[in-house]
């Protein structure tokens, strides 16, 4: 530190009286004359024009980013040149060195296809796909003459109905990724059950394939596009035959193995839009999923609406509690007190609202539902279904009995008690609630379920939400675990109401027919 | 520092309506925007450089270099800090080239020497009233002398053409901040140079 303090007066008047006050003379006058016989440069365009700047800063400033540019572009060009030399470099025939990720990038390349034309067997059943390579495939089954258009946001079916007439189906959006049904004909899942096996590098229908086992079927997985050109699967039944129709092939199924897909022709390369088109071709009729007629026409789709309403629900999940938020302290005990809740259910009546939504969107997809639920506090449960019949379960004194509504219009009540009991007592308000978790319980927070604290938990693909007071299951979602399935299921309680029920909603009705006959 | 702020504002349509004029060819708009700046990049191009011959050619040569580049500037609102750059880039020019040419020459101790800095905290207390006004702006001038070039420009910016430091930020090419600590920094120089001097 100096000694020495100056003050900004006394630097200023110093320097001053030291730096000469004015230019000298005539300098002025040089400037001006020299300015006058000289020529100014021309603006150059922006970045150009930053590169001659008088400015040294500026000049140093443009350099600095054009030199970045350069690289930039450089290594985009790089890129690109890469993607295209990857593209047109002829896929190694050599064995994958990791077979299972091998496997499961086949499957998840059904999210992907590329534009083709196939034709294949499907035990026996003959198929021509077109892909057009930008999620959309025709799929055309030649025994039933029916050709399905399916992409992730439309399905349709064309065929005829039961009168012979040329229909088309519309059914809506779809819950999987289209690619998903070509890897049902191939019987190709996303893992081995055991620890795949390299057979051989084998020819199918002319093109290098790689043969491989996975659990006791076989694949022989064409090299340039990972689909798979057959499948077999080994039988301990059936004589050893060779499956291949094609003929000229260096490898066939391993002995005793049947072949239940076969590709006999694939062509690579684009296809013509008018194949993907969703709209009825001239003549046919035109039948919505969600229309009586569908029922008759004979289409499996009219059975399995997916279509959204005409006005999608917003998709909601549960907010956050206010305030700090913690981690129980006994997770186990919780999980233990669930259980115990459901095991002496409380007086109640609640409702539960089902639902979906598709990954990515913000939507409800498809069509909601919902179902009511009584539970009298002493072992007796009923639920009301909101499907056409209004179906009800009550089950009392060691029966779930279910209301039919025969054709004469008087109503059944039978017996479902034992295997076929898939509906009726504690579990239609559980949510398959289970305690052991192979993936391991994760705690996610308290959120808000009909207006009450719930815990968050997950297991695995599966979010519970517990209510914090009752410790009844009041929300459940399932996410798909396969990367091809599209679609979330959601149940949850949206009305809840704990105290004591009508008796008679838990007893069959006067006069109630039965089978069996009660006593 | 306030009135000259507001001046220079109030001076800045006109002086931009200027710069455009120039920037066509008009070097009688040229003339003015010299006449207003002369003395004061004159004044900075001698703070670096020390001797006025180097800093009028210096000066002339960042005044025909502004001229000629002139219709590419555009941003014409920083006209005047990158009239400043361009007069301290061609100081520092021309210094570099005076100090090779006097490496061949003779070397010289006043201008290439490295500044010798000292502190001689046990130095009687040179309090203000103890010198004589004029020999203590002597004393300062040697000091300020002394310094490196940049430090000299900063100064001379400052307290000589009241710049404001964003203005004086913006010639020399710095951050804000970076100007602020430098002008601390040579201040601090000028003191100890003064002691040094003393």
């Amino acid at each position: 530190m100096s000694d020495r303090q100056l003050s900004e007066r006394q630097i200023a008047a110093a320097l001053a009286a030291h730096v000469p006050p004015a230019a000298p003379a005539g300098l002025h006058e040089r400037i001006v004359t020299d300015s006058s016989t000289m020529t100014q440069q021309s603006p150059l365009p922006s970045i150009l024009g930053l590169l001659f700047d008088a400015d040294p800063v500026a000049r140093r400033r443009a350099t600095l980013l054009m030199a970045a540019l350069l690289v930039i572009l450089g290594l985009a060009t790089a890129v690109a040149v890469g993607a295209l030399l990857e593209q047109q470099r002829p896929r190694s025939i050599d064995p994958p060195p990791d077979l299972a990720a091998y496997i499961d990038g086949a499957y998840r390349g059904l999210a992907d296809l590329p534009a083709f034309e196939m034709v294949g067997l499907e035990q026996g059943d003959r198929h021509r796909i077109h892909s057009n390579g930008r999620g959309t495939i025709r799929d055309e089954r030649f025994s039933v003459n029916l050709t399905r258009i399916v992409s992730k946001d439309h399905v349709v079916e064309l065929g005829l109905d039961q009168n012979g007439s040329p229909t088309l189906v519309d059914s809506g959006t779809s819950g999987i990724v289209p690619g998903l049904e070509i890897g049902r004909y191939m019987s190709l899942t996303q893992t081995c059950e055991t620890p795949p096996v390299y057979l051989d590098l084998a020819v199918v229908i002319g093109r290098p394939t790689h043969h491989v086992r996975c659990g006791p079927r076989e694949y022989w997985l064409d090299v340039d596009t990972r689909l798979v050109l057959r499948s077999a699967v080994a039988s301990s039944t059936d004589p050893p035959r060779r499956a291949s129709s094609a003929g000229h092939d260096s490898s066939g199924p391993s002995p005793a193995a049947l072949a239940d897909w076969e590709v006999t022709d694939l062509r690579i390369g684009p296809q013509p839009d008018e194949l993907f088109a969703f709209a009825p071709p001239s003549g046919y009729a035109v039948v919505r999923f969600d229309d009586p007629a569908c029922m008759f026409v004979g289409f499996a789709t009219c059975t399995a609406p997916n279509a959204s309403p005409a006005s999608p629900e917003p998709y909601r999940t549960p907010v956050p509690v206010a305030g700090p938020d913690q981690v129980p302290a006994d997770l186990d005990g919780l999980l233990a007190s669930v259980e115990q809740a459901y095991a002496a259910v409380p007086a109640l009546e609640l409702v539960i609202q089902s639902s979906a939504n598709r990954r990515g969107e913000s939507t409800v997809f498809g069509q909601t539902s919902r179902s009511h639920h009584w539970a009298d506090g002493a072992g007796r449960f009923r639920t009301q279904l909101s499907d056409s019949d209004n179906t009800i379960y009550i089950t009392t004194g060691g029966h779930i009995w279910i209301s039919y509504h025969e054709d004469n219009g008087s109503t059944v009540w039978r017996d479902n008690t034992g295997v076929f009991a898939d509906h009726g007592g504690v579990g239609d308000i559980q949510f398959d609630f289970h305690r052991d978790c192979a993936a391991g319980w994760q705690w996610i927070g308290t959120e808000l379920v009909v207006q009450r604290p719930a815990v968050h938990l997950a297991c695995g693909p599966e979010d519970f939400w517990v209510d914090v007071e009752r410790r009844l299951v009041v929300r459940r979602e399932v996410r798909p675990s396969d990367p091809l399935e599209l679609v979330t299921s959601i149940d949850e309680v949206v009305e809840l109401r704990v105290g004591p029920q009508p008796g008679d909603l838990f007893e069959l009705p006067p006069g109630a027919v039965t089978d069996p006959p009660t006593p | 520092m306030t009135s000259i702020t507001a001046r220079e504002e109030l001076g800045t349509s006109a002086d931009v309506a200027l710069i455009r004029r120039a920037g066509r060819g008009d070097v009688a708009a040229f003339d003015a925007l010299v006449a207003t700046r002369l003395d004061r990049c004159y004044r900075l191009a001698w703070s670096i450089l020390g001797n006025d011959a180097d800093a009028a050619d210096a000066t002339q040569d960042a005044f025909l270099a502004a001229w000629r580049q002139l219709p590419r500037l555009r941003d014409l609102q920083a006209f005047d800090g990158w009239l400043n750059r361009i007069v301290a880039n061609a100081a520092r020019m021309a210094r570099r080239h005076r100090v090779r040419l006097r490496e061949v020459q003779v070397e010289s101790a006043n201008t290439t020497a490295p500044v010798q800095v000292s502190v001689l905290s046990t130095r009687p207390d040179p309090s203000p009233s103890a010198f004589d006004a004029v020999a203590e702006r002597d004393a300062i001038g040697r000091a300020f002398d002394r310094l490196r070039p940049d430090e000299r420009a900063i100064l001379t910016l400052h307290h000589v053409d009241e710049r404001p430091v964003v203005e004086i930020a913006r010639s020399l090419g710095i951050p804000v901040g970076t100007a602020k600590w430098r002008l601390h920094s040579a201040r601090r120089a000028l003191e100890r140079a003064l002691e040094a001097e003393a």
